[in-house]
């Protein structure tokens, strides 16, 4: 069900033909509207949303950002797409589609695609938590791939050079070298489904949904990514410390005992997100 | 000017502007990435990702036929691979494909519409300057070449859009049995390797990757996705005996017996995918007699050379009583492409090799991957204690990682052995996914006084290559357990080998006749009821015969076996020759894994042109004359491959990893119950 306002919003002026046919008028009112707005910029973008649909059957990354865009449609301002646009969101909007444009013979297809949700987040996010939803809108690209091939090598490296103190702290000589850890003659490896980035992107969703779902401001949406990300970090190399043990046999290794180390860890995570946006909240009432 | 503007057209200018800049700023950089990258680039095999761009086929290989005819003990196969281009852009098209080890690939031919050209052999360099001329000037050509003993390549450029290119490869192979069973295989997917090349040899080096190992960064399909390109096999026995027992496990068959001594076969037309794994076909002829003994090509070949070949049944075996204490060393591979079927498989394959032990004897267990991990640091007595506890070492492994053998034969070796007269035996069960074969087995033939090497290769699509030159190199035996059901057969197969030798002291004795370039040069001992393979060139007239003598079994016994020339099955020369060449050719590249020299390079070149055989250093390259591309466009496309059956995608791309994260689907649903439950409506208290 969509949200229902405590006070009615500010309507922006509609303004007002020079003309005044009915048919006109009729029409002036019709494209102004929000929703003409986004269909437009579905039609226009049609290059990016073929992209989009072909990707998702074409294995290259998981589909999970479906799962985003519907948490996204779930929080989408329904009620207010028969509303103009304001003049300021009018010139953003304007002002990415030139950047879009400019952008799309030579940028790789998913910046054409983080553009396009730009622009489509000016036209269609709801007023009070825009930036949340318009990430979440850009949360269900799929970023996940391209993100492990940048950012990855980096995360694992500083994972394993965050986790080899820890395990010195258990008394354990462990030496980082790039992603291995080596101890005894023995060597193990944060490779690359060890990244941490799917918890991350798992983490930043859980953040949006929350932001959308408590109408936090751009401010208080920023620091709730933040905080996210740097406590799905600090759990992924909780999780590498803990698994290195039961890889090298020092803990006994079950086969369910990885992903159980992984999913605790990740809704502690979850549990600490969930706190920080409501005390968020409480801090702006 | 920009003053009278109102402030949104100002702003609209000042994006737009900025926009600009930055679009001029990073286009340079844009361009010079791609030589950085390609410094960079790793070697590792990746996965195929289904290109948007219609207008380049990126599977242009349609279909693989192969008809293949046993007359005898030997297999003539023809491998036909059909290549089209459905797109609207030239290519080229790159296909690695693997072939038996003991395949002598001999000819091959090139179909474009009603031309057909034959392949020429040449140096390997020659042939690859060729065909780079060829396809630069427009012509269609194709170009063969080997990478491995076991791993081919197969090129053909500037097939035009439209285009279906037919290109034919033929080989032969000798077919040798064990216990009565013979075994054809064709090879069906090469699977992913681990080049084990450090990630410096890449950063150091401004040119792209070595040429020789090019071919292990291949794409894969996914896990379970099916081969794109059909695959069809007909393969027709003519044995001279009455066949019994032909069957397959690896595939569904359908048999039809034209005679007692002849039968064709083909595979199930709904079989699904049957090109991710090999073909094996087992069969029996009747009666318990091997057919064994002397093939002579009694016309001269066109160097003017005749060739035999003698294949010698050795005696029963004897009692095991008298067999000396035994020490094993199992080195076992628990690396990434390990990960799933072909690691249980290795597990149940451990669990029953380790009945075949005695309470006098006694083991190790080596666990490799990138690292490695030892059950004990000296030999441990075969108890049930001690065995229970090998088990849970082994049985707590998943697989990951890749595949650093040579440390864990060196650690191996390393091992002191508990007595002086101790006989060790070292088993290495691995799917063989790597590539570095070379440096191992010269590493076993410096050591072969420490020890029997017996190598298993278990999974789908073993590395053969590595699993028959191991035990070759070790003189010990190759077994292949392509499934948990064939376990307990290939154990009992190994208790059997190794309870005692059945012949030692092998040696052959050619009397009244003249012969030369005989292989091997040396003759192993025989573990198994496996016949003595003897190859040679021989002159003079068929009057003399050949002695083949040993002891046979702990109490020595001698063991003499005699063939008359004069009553010697008479074959085309062509085809013992060929088998000859490529027998001398592996036995010269084994030796080239020891030490490099020019002189062997140049006697395996030789032996290629003369014989016009593939090897490391010849090729095979087709070139139609009739330039058909005038237009500068031209893609490569690499062929991706099915993934072995059973093997997962942690055989592609993975290090030796920690863990992966928990699946995103788990991650969603702990994030979503706890939005849930955490942002209800809570009750207003009154």
């Amino acid at each position: 069900m969509p949200l229902r306002f405590a006070s009615p919003p500010r309507r922006a002026q509609r303004s007002r033909p020079a003309c005044t046919s009915p048919f006109v008028t009729l029409l002036h009112t019709l494209l102004s509207t929000r929703a003409a707005a986004v269909l437009a910029l579905l039609l226009g973008g049609w290059p990016v949303l073929r992209w989009l649909v072909l990707r998702l059957g074409d294995g290259s990354d998981e589909p999970h950002g479906l799962a985003a865009f519907a948490a996204a449609l779930f929080f989408a301002p329904w009620a207010a797409w028969r509303e103009p646009l304001s003049p300021h969101r009018h010139s953003l909007l304007a002002a990415s589609l030139l950047v879009y444009c400019v952008a799309f013979p030579f940028a790789p297809t998913l910046v054409r695609a983080l553009l396009f949700v730009v622009a489509l987040g000016l036209a269609a996010a709801p007023r009070g938590f825009a930036l949340a939803w318009s990430a979440l809108l850009a949360l269900s690209l799929p970023v996940v791939a391209t993100l492990q091939f940048y950012l990855g090598y980096p995360l694992r490296a500083l994972t394993a050079f965050l986790a080899a103190p820890l395990l010195s702290l258990g008394g354990l000589r462990v030496e980082a070298s790039g992603t291995t850890l080596s101890w005894a003659g023995e060597r193990v490896i944060v490779d690359t489904p060890c990244s941490g980035l799917r918890m991350l992107w798992t983490g930043l969703v859980l953040a949006a949904v929350l932001a959308c779902r408590l109408r936090l401001g751009a401010r208080d949406t920023l620091a709730l990514f933040r905080h996210a990300a740097l406590a799905v970090f600090v759990a992924n190399t909780l999780r590498a410390t803990f698994i290195f043990c039961l890889e090298t046999g020092l803990w006994p290794n079950p086969s369910w005992a990885h992903e159980t180390v992984g999913l605790v860890l990740f809704a502690i995570v979850a549990l600490g997100v969930v706190a920080l946006a409501e005390r968020r909240v409480t801090a702006s009432v | 000017m920009i003053t009278s503007l109102s402030l949104p057209a100002r702003r609209i200018l000042a994006a737009a502007a900025s926009s600009l800049l930055a679009c001029a700023a990073l286009t340079p950089r844009l361009a010079a990435s791609p030589s950085a990258a390609d410094a960079g680039r790793t070697l590792s095999p990746y996965f195929h990702v289904r290109s948007l761009d219609a207008t380049h086929d990126a599977l242009p290989l349609k279909s693989t036929r192969v008809e293949a005819v046993v007359a005898g003990v030997i297999a003539d196969v023809t491998v036909t691979q059909t290549y089209a281009n459905e797109g609207t852009v030239p290519l080229e098209a790159l296909y690695v494909f693997p072939g038996s080890t003991r395949a002598a690939v001999h000819g091959l031919t090139m179909t474009v519409g009603e031309r057909r050209i034959r392949a020429k052999i040449r140096q390997k360099e020659e042939a690859r300057a060729t065909y780079e001329a060829a396809k630069s000037a427009g012509q269609t050509a194709s170009l063969l070449e080997q990478h491995r003993p076991d791993v081919f390549s197969m090129a053909v450029a500037n097939i035009l859009p439209g285009d279906t290119v037919e290109v034919e490869l033929r080989y032969t192979e000798l077919l040798s049995p064990a216990d009565g069973v013979y075994e054809f295989v064709y090879p069906g997917v090469v699977g992913p390797r681990y080049p084990n090349r450090p990630a410096i040899d890449a950063l150091e080096s401004p040119r792209p990757p070595a040429s020789a190992d090019r071919w292990i960064a291949n794409p894969h399909l996914q896990a379970g996705e099916p081969d794109p390109a059909s695959f069809a096999l007909t393969l027709r026995l003519a044995t001279g005996l009455p066949v019994r027992e032909a069957a397959s496990h690896t595939h569904e068959i359908d048999i039809a017996y034209t005679s007692p001594t002849e039968a064709r076969i083909t595979l199930d037309p709904f079989e699904r995918s049957p090109s991710n794994r090999d073909f094996i076909l087992r069969y029996r002829l009747a009666g318990e007699a091997v057919q064994a003994g002397l093939l002579v090509s009694a016309a001269p070949d066109a160097r003017g050379d005749r060739y035999f070949l003698a294949m010698i049944q050795p005696p029963a075996r004897p009692a095991p009583a008298a067999t000396p204490p035994r020490d094993y060393v199992f080195i076992v591979d628990v690396s990434g492409s390990m990960h799933g079927f072909p690691l249980d498989t290795a597990k149940h394959l451990f669990r029953r090799l380790l009945p075949v032990l005695r309470p006098t004897d006694t083991f190790n267990v080596l666990l490799f991957s990138g690292g490695s991990a030892t059950l004990s640091a000296s030999p441990l007595p075969a108890t049930p204690t001690n065995l229970a506890k090998a088990l849970a070492f082994l049985g707590g492994r998943h697989g990951g990682g890749g595949t650093e053998l040579l440390p864990a034969l060196r650690h191996a070796l390393s091992i002191p052995r508990p007595h002086e007269n101790t006989s060790r035996i070292i088993s290495v069960i691995t799917d063989g996914y790597v590539a570095v074969e070379s440096e191992a087995f010269a590493l076993i033939r410096q050591n072969l006084g420490r020890g029997n090497v017996f190598a298993f290769g278990v999974g789908s699509g073993v590395n053969r290559h590595l699993i028959e030159s191991l035990a070759r190199a070790g003189q010990g035996e190759p077994f292949i357990v392509t499934d948990t059901v064939f376990a307990e057969t290939e154990a009992s197969r190994f208790a059997d080998m190794i309870a005692s030798p059945v012949l030692t002291g092998v040696s052959a004795h050619f009397d009244d006749v003249a012969v030369r370039d005989v292989e091997p040069a040396s003759l192993p001992d025989v573990f198994a009821q496996r016949p003595v393979v003897l190859f040679g060139k021989w002159d003079g007239d068929r009057a003399g015969r050949l002695r083949l003598s040993g002891r046979s079994g702990g109490a020595g016994r001698p063991f003499v076996s005699e063939l008359p020339f004069a009553q010697a099955t008479t074959v085309p020369a062509e085809t013992l020759s060929r088998l000859w060449a490529r027998t001398r050719v592996a036995a010269l590249s084994d030796e080239l894994a020891l030490r490099k020299t020019p002189e062997l390079v140049s006697a395996i070149t030789t032996l290629g042109l003369e014989h016009e055989l593939l090897t490391a250093y010849t090729s095979f390259v087709a070139v139609d004359e009739v330039v058909r591309r005038t237009t500068p466009d031209l893609e490569t496309v690499t062929q991706p491959l099915p993934l072995p059956e059973g093997v997962s995608h942690h055989a592609v791309g993975n290090g030796i990893g920690v863990a992966p994260e928990p699946g995103t689907a788990g991650l969603l649903l702990i994030a979503g119950t706890l939005a849930v439950f955490a942002l209800r409506p809570r009750r207003r208290v009154a």
